[in-house]
């Protein structure tokens, strides 16, 4: 158990080390006031969660449990961006190229508010996987959807690994800061998850 | 519990939480909220619609469609400004009165400005359209809004401006299709999802732009700040200045606020810039919890205490003036 725990925190710590690199060095100013103010509300944002409804079922039972997600996208390449900017963001990623079309690798810590009784899981998991933006309306800004993949590491309470791949389908508004998301996971223990997520670049 | 029932139970919760979304108290919901209701209800009309603004006895002519959005022509040369031309924008925010002008009739457009990042000047769907009718055509806008624009089939043009970070009121200049274009000072802010405001993207500008010895400023939005505007006035023979007018409360009292000249404030911003005509704009369009008409009410009865009815001219949504003709 603390191996996986370990695992996971020390992903969380590279993934956060990354995200202050990569920010500080997309300034085209340079870090200056500004650049510390963008850090410190897209940080704080970032921290609020989706919140998710996970199937939780066995053979003979099933309920729904609430849980929380966070996502964070570590590298972005856009189809829609202009000549004067990069296709490539890290972590902080403007919506019109997000939204306009393009294809991201995300990570997500997920938890449970309530113990999975019927699937036998831990509330802790992590997934990891990508996803491909379509803008439907307004370059995506009014409305979008995403498809992707992903892999989740899970353990069972018993400390085995019990871990599923998946495929999710997205549809966002609100210039992609609301949006549903809709999980189908290759594991009939846990197969559904939808969550409604708030995500500012 | 079976699927579809997991489906409907999840959708009632997503409902709620969506509902206490959107109920909170906070001044741009309220703008949000406050707009939902008119979606409902049909945008208003323009009558008699001009189908063909563009002479080749004409100099200087100016077609207010609405908003910030103008059909200039300059002699030979076509600029639009700050392009709005659907009937909303923010997702829900609709309009008064629909767009004074049908871009389908346009025949020729060299160039179109965009002065900042909000999305009642940067409008994608105008924008777009604008491209699709003249691909390749130019597009004008200050830095840091590249950040915040689709790759759409422009000729694309970024002006360089310190407004923020100097006092230099007049900053890069470009020749584009044979027309000057200069970036100038506007106290504005960028931004587009409200909190990137605040992260230093300056992403705004004002415009002066020359053709064949005749000047036009275009402000985009901005504040009042009167050795800026009289550093511009010096320093170009302005023969028509577009200036943005409220939204603002005290209309007639004081100068406006940081972001918006007020209608007062458009006199001042007149008088500084010793401009020959003045357009107003921004007004009548779009409500932000007031009427929009009020600031044109209050510049009407400005202009005739200050004796410049000869020169500020206020027109109607689709309504053209033309300010100088061939001899």
């Amino acid at each position: 158990m603390v191996t996986f725990y370990s695992r996971v925190f020390d992903r969380i710590k590279i993934v956060l080390c990354c995200l202050i690199f990569f920010s500080v060095n997309s300034y085209s100013q340079g870090l200056n006031e500004y650049g510390m103010k963008k850090i410190i509300t897209w940080t704080v944002l970032q921290t609020i969660p989706a919140i998710t409804f996970n199937s939780d079922n066995n053979d003979n039972n099933t309920r729904i449990i609430t849980g929380v997600r966070w996502n964070v996208t570590p590298v972005n390449f856009s189809f829609n961006a202009n000549e004067y900017v990069s296709p490539v963001q890290f972590f902080i990623v403007n919506p019109v190229r997000r939204l306009g079309g393009s294809v991201e690798l995300f990570v997500q810590p997920e938890y449970t508010l309530a113990n999975y009784n019927y699937s036998n899981l831990k509330r802790f998991s992590f997934t990891t996987g990508t996803r491909l933006f379509i803008p439907l309306e307004e370059t995506g800004e009014n409305l979008a959807v995403s498809i992707g993949g992903k892999y989740s590491l899970r353990q069972t309470k018993e400390s085995s690994e019990n871990n599923t791949s998946g495929i999710e389908l997205g549809l966002y508004t609100f210039f992609g800061i609301l949006g549903v998301k809709f999980d189908y996971n290759f594991n009939k223990n846990n197969r559904y998850n939808i969550s409604l997520n708030f995500k500012y670049f | 519990m079976n699927s579809k029932s997991f489906l409907i139970r999840s959708c009632i919760y997503l409902i709620i939480l969506v509902f206490f979304f959107f109920s909170s108290g906070c001044f741009y919901f309220s703008i949000f909220t406050d707009n939902i209701g008119k979606n409902f209800h049909q945008v208003g009309k323009i009558k008699n619609k001009i189908t063909n603004p563009l002479s080749d006895s004409v100099r200087l002519s100016a077609l207010w469609v609405g908003h910030s959005t103008v059909i200039l022509q300059m002699d030979d040369k076509v600029i639009i400004t700050d392009p709005f031309l659907t009937d909303h924008f923010a997702l829900i925010i609709q309009r008064e009165w629909e767009a004074g002008f049908d871009i389908s009739n346009l025949k020729k457009c060299n160039l179109v400005l965009v002065s900042h990042t909000h999305f009642d000047h940067l409008n994608f769907k105008s924008l777009k359209m604008i491209s699709e009718q003249f691909p390749g055509t130019n597009l004008a806008f200050p830095s840091g809004l590249e950040e915040y624009l689709p790759d759409y089939d422009f000729k694309m043009w970024k002006l360089n401006n310190r407004n923020m970070f100097s006092s230099v009121y007049i900053n890069e200049s470009k020749i584009i299709d044979g027309i000057k274009v200069t970036s100038v000072f506007a106290k504005h802010y960028g931004g587009r999802y409200l909190f990137d405001g605040k992260w230093g993207n300056v992403g705004y500008t004002g415009y002066v732009f020359e053709y064949k010895g005749q000047t036009v400023f275009f402000g985009g939005d901005t504040g009042y700040d009167s050795l800026a505007f009289k550093e511009i006035g010096k320093k170009f023979k302005i023969n028509l200045a577009l200036i943005s007018v409220g939204p603002c409360r005290n209309c007639d009292k004081d100068n406006g606020n940081n972001n918006h000249v007020s209608s007062l404030g458009a006199v001042q911003v007149l008088e500084d810039l010793k401009a020959d005509y003045m357009i107003p704009i921004h007004f009548g369009t779009t409500k932000y919890l007031s009427d929009p008409f009020i600031p044109a009410e209050a510049l009407k009865s400005l202009t005739e205490k200050f004796h410049i009815e000869n020169k500020v001219k206020i027109l109607n949504i689709g309504e053209q003036i033309i300010l100088k003709r061939i001899d």
